[in-house]
């Protein structure tokens, strides 16, 4: 492989990349246009009413994307598993990064640290590369722990 | 006496600048081991850059290493002198070639098969939060400048001293480089949601690495098993030596020639002939006058000994 067309090829393509990143699954494209994006809660964590971060997160994101929220409740594998179906946009709660999930799903900056005794850090979690949307859902997570601080 | 003795004065101005040359690729190289490590994130693309990157070390280590051995002068205890440790240098860089292209295929393959997502964030600098694929980039850019740069310089000087274990390094900078860009497109692919691209790139960069690893090997193991010599960078019979065996032939038919190579040099044997004159290796050179000293030592083997 010669390195100037290589070169050259590289740079015509970032040049086009003004609007990366992108998600594979198009999930931030499909919750704009849907206004619509689901969330679950692991039991525990607190509901939107209940725990003042995790509402102002799902408010934080549902103004950033223009979509309601669709909220339930769960247990953590049944929720993670669903968000690795797609069936899930997000999924709030404490989850260890030594967690054997820690590698399927992508557990983003924490928007609340609960008390002991597990001392589990209370985190948006999005599906793996889904980059644009976890992107959002960090800016907004960082905006809610600037606040809680 | 040194191997370097009878090599001319300008081939060993040559190795006095790979040596200053392979100081600088293992100056560039922590470098860039630094950058990259600073950036990895999640990216497994950006992992296996770093990892290729860390194993870019072994060929100029061995290179110096090797290079001072050669300088060496034969001890009572080494009294056939140190040519061969650059045969030993040359094996360890194959490997490690061959060891690169190997992991980054089965990285690869792996990344396609499990059809792996990769996630990479923000960062936060300066007050404001970026896309981390951003300084992926600009690590990946910063990496693939010194190896193109060192490996094109190193080409050169490794035909003119015959040094495999340079021109490896020089094929390791070319695979780094090219990983590098594989990298850049990785991340561009990951960032325009394109999750294989990555993957597939570096899958096929990695075909073109195994292939100069396993020749490098083969070439290695060939002159550690005292096989004929090989051209540089190749697996086929030298020219040069292809000429020498011929003309040795003509002077001495019937005789058992035997013909290796140990580092850069080479050693011709002519056995079942008793030793009848005292020949001049430079002018039994049939190649290019200025390379004559590649024949470091004939040898005779009478009949009766043989």
């Amino acid at each position: 492989m010669k390195p100037l067309p290589l070169i050259a090829c590289l740079g015509t393509a970032l040049v086009g990349c003004g609007s990366l990143p992108r998600d594979p699954d198009g999930t931030l494209q499909r919750v704009r246009s849907e206004h619509a994006f689901r969330v679950g809660i692991i039991a525990g964590a607190g509901t939107p009413g209940g725990n003042a971060e995790t509402a102002a997160f799902i408010a934080r994101v549902s103004r950033a994307t223009g979509a309601r929220a669709t909220v339930r409740d769960g247990a953590s594998e049944a929720l993670l598993l669903d968000l690795e179906a797609g069936g899930l946009d997000l999924v709030l709660g404490p989850l260890s990064p030594k967690s054997p999930w820690a590698d399927e799903v992508a557990i983003l900056r924490p928007i609340a640290e609960p008390v002991a005794p597990q001392h589990l850090v209370v985190a948006p979690i999005a599906r793996n590369g889904e980059n644009r949307w976890i992107m959002l859902l960090e800016r907004e997570a960082d905006a809610v722990a600037r606040g809680a601080r | 006496m040194s191997s370097l003795d009878r090599v001319p004065a300008p081939i060993r101005a040559d190795m006095k600048r790979a040596i200053r040359l392979e100081w600088f690729n293992i100056g560039f190289t922590v470098s860039i081991i630094v950058v990259m490590g600073l950036v990895l994130g999640n990216s497994q693309t950006m992992k296996t850059a770093w990892i290729e990157d860390a194993l870019g070390l072994i060929p100029p280590v061995v290179f110096l290493v090797a290079s001072r051995f050669e300088r060496k002068k034969a001890t009572r205890d080494y009294r056939y002198g140190f040519h061969r440790v650059h045969s030993l240098a040359f094996l360890i860089a194959a490997v490690a070639l061959a060891s690169v292209g190997a992991f980054l295929l089965k990285d690869s393959v792996m990344t396609l098969l499990s059809r792996e997502h990769a996630t990479v964030g923000t960062i936060h600098l300066f007050g404001h939060g970026f896309w981390l694929g951003w300084l992926m980039i600009a690590a990946q850019i910063y990496s693939i400048i010194p190896p193109l740069v060192i490996g094109h310089l190193e080409m050169p000087l490794s035909e003119r001293m015959q040094d495999e274990v340079l021109h490896t390094d020089a094929k390791m900078n070319k695979a780094n480089w090219q990983t590098g860009a594989a990298g850049i497109a990785g991340i561009v692919g990951l960032g325009m949601g394109w999750w294989w691209a990555d993957a597939a790139a570096a899958a096929f960069i990695s075909v073109g690495i195994i292939s100069d690893g396993w020749k490098a090997l083969r070439v290695a193991a060939a002159e550690l098993v005292d096989g004929m010599p090989r051209e540089l960078g190749s697996t086929s019979l030298d020219p040069e030596a292809k000429r020498l065996l011929k003309k040795l032939q003509d002077q001495y038919p019937g005789a058992d020639i035997r013909l290796r190579e140990t580092g850069r040099y080479i050693h011709a044997e002519i056995c079942g002939v008793d030793p009848d004159r005292r020949q001049d290796l430079e002018a039994l050179w049939p190649g290019k006058p200025e390379r004559s000293w590649r024949l470091a030592q004939l040898s005779f083997v009478p009949p009766d000994q043989d």
